[in-house]
């Protein structure tokens, strides 16, 4: 068996190194635009410095490019260019995720490289705002995993079940130089003054997670678990045990939508002051009137952390009122506005405590 | 002014009437398929299989966008409109998970393809089939 394997990826090494000589077919090259501006109501800035009461363009304004090509039968490659705001304030491209993928059969592909992190419903596109309803998805629960692509491998082995899909992919891997946002509480210990933005890396090793997916025409339940080990070595955080898991839903059912996911992440030891043990939840409900979709999102995000441990939890919920407009074909208006109410006496994903801030948003989606 | 918006949606319904032509779904004369349901079409259209139940490999061909047969086999086939469609493609596409079906001009240019090839599937006006293709499904 192991030497059937082994001798059939040489094989196909070669047939990828003869293909690559002569003439790659079918090369896609496909992109998406996100242009967009937030502003809140309150002097107290998001935790990340994005989103102030003055009217900022950085966080919501992101462009990409995607290439993939077969080799052969049985082989392609697929790879992403993201352009961004990174945290310094430039505008940069980097190479987000890339992969090659091998139809072992017909029903289960391997993909090795860096592979997109599937831990959320959209997390395989998140960067594509054209692909889902808001401006954001739900910070109460797509911030709790900073990691969106992992080094390493995974396996997609799909199944029919009559009309429905059952998608099962475990995936293994590697996190390097991650950039965690230091925490509010954690910033006097560097010398730092509170209201700073700061980035620090971590990695994460041993990465083993599973995504199991089941779907039809209109519907799609998810499952997911993680665990790793995250170190850092500047805050002597050395591989410290994480667990992840979350469940999601979502429905396209005579022009209604539905999304609603929870999560939970336990994070052990010194580990614990970066990322606490975090829980939570949103739901949102739409309904399509030809062009337009109104929607409506409750979030929440709930401390989890027991008393000895080192992080402060932070909590709080929110109610988003949407509206995304289709301007034809791939491309789409979007127009937010979010009331965030930090649980009294926590400072939420905010700089500092604070009363209710509303944030509104406004962005256009292009795929091309 | 109740008149003129009745008349309007009349108007309307004769003009959609009008454009709504029926689809024929297309093979090659020798492909191995004599038929195929919705269902079946839908799967391999949206890139959810990419065989037809007895094993042959079937690779679905597109019409352009915005053509009169594309948005009417969007519809009546897949039970989506345009954008929805495109919202579906970028889902699929962005995450790696398959392209969208190439696309071809118009059916003369989709009935050559088909006809060349026991692995392609394809669907146009049952006006414009001739004798190279086999129709396995009509879409009224």
């Amino acid at each position: 068996m192991n030497k059937r394997f082994y001798l059939a990826v040489a094989a196909t090494l070669l047939l990828a190194r003869g293909g690559l000589a002569f003439a790659v077919e079918n090369i896609e090259i496909n992109g998406f635009l996100t242009v967009g501006a937030a502003r809140s109501s309150s002097s107290t800035d998001s935790q990340n410095g994005n989103i102030t009461d003055s009217v900022n363009f950085d966080q919501n304004t992101r462009a990409g490019i995607q290439v993939s090509a077969d080799i052969n039968d049985r082989m392609s490659v697929t790879a992403q260019l993201l352009g961004t705001n990174r945290e310094d304030d430039n505008f940069d491209a980097t190479f987000d995720w890339g992969y090659i993928s091998y139809a072992m059969t017909e029903n289960m592909d391997i993909r090795g490289g860096k592979i997109k992190f599937p831990t959320f419903l959209v997390s395989d596109y998140i960067e594509v705002g054209y692909a889902y309803p808001w401006i954001r998805p739900p910070a109460e629960v797509y911030s709790s995993n900073p990691i969106t692509a992992i080094s390493g491998a995974d396996v997609l082995f799909r199944v029919q079940l009559g009309a429905t899909d059952l998608l099962v992919q475990p995936y293994f891997g590697v996190a390097n130089d991650q950039d965690a946002l230091v925490p509010q509480e954690v910033l006097p210990a560097l010398g730092l003054n509170p209201g700073t933005v700061k980035y620090e890396n971590f990695d994460a090793k041993d990465m083993a997670g599973i995504n199991v997916a089941l779907s039809n025409s209109f519907a799609t339940v998810r499952a997911g678990y993680l665990q790793t080990k995250v170190s850092a070595s500047a805050f002597g955080v050395n591989n410290e045990d994480v667990s992840f898991w979350s469940v999601g839903a979502n429905l396209d059912w005579n022009n209604i939508i539905g999304y609603g996911e929870y999560f939970q992440r336990d994070i052990d030891g010194m580990a614990n002051a970066f990322f606490p043990n975090q829980k939570g939840w949103y739901g949102t409900l739409g309904y399509r009137i030809n062009r337009f979709l109104p929607h409506i999102t409750y979030a929440q995000l709930l401390d989890d952390n027991s008393n000895n441990d080192p992080g402060t939890g932070l909590e709080q919920d929110s109610l988003t009122l949407g509206l995304r407009y289709e301007l034809g074909a791939g491309a789409a208006l979007k127009m937010e506005a979010e009331r965030v109410k930090p649980k009294s006496g926590t400072r939420g994903l905010f700089m500092e405590p604070t009363g209710d801030i509303n944030i509104y948003s406004v962005a256009v989606d292009v795929i091309f | 002014m109740k008149k003129i918006i009745i008349s309007f949606i009349v108007l309307a319904g004769l003009l959609s009437a009008g454009t709504h032509a029926e689809l024929a779904v297309i093979v090659a004369p020798s492909t191995n398929i004599d038929s195929i349901n919705i269902e079946q079409l839908q799967r391999l259209y949206l890139n959810r299989a990419n065989r037809f139940p007895n094993g042959v490999r079937l690779l679905p061909v597109d019409q352009k966008t915005g053509s009169p047969q594309q948005l009417e086999f969007a519809r009546k086939a897949l039970g989506k409109s345009a954008t929805e469609l495109s919202k579906y493609w970028s889902r699929r596409m962005f995450s790696g998970k398959g392209h969208p079906p190439r696309q071809y001009k118009d059916d003369s240019a989709v009935m050559q393809q088909v006809a060349g090839s026991e692995n392609l599937i394809g669907y146009v006006d049952t006006a414009s089939v001739d004798d190279s293709v086999k129709i396995i499904l009509q879409i009224p």
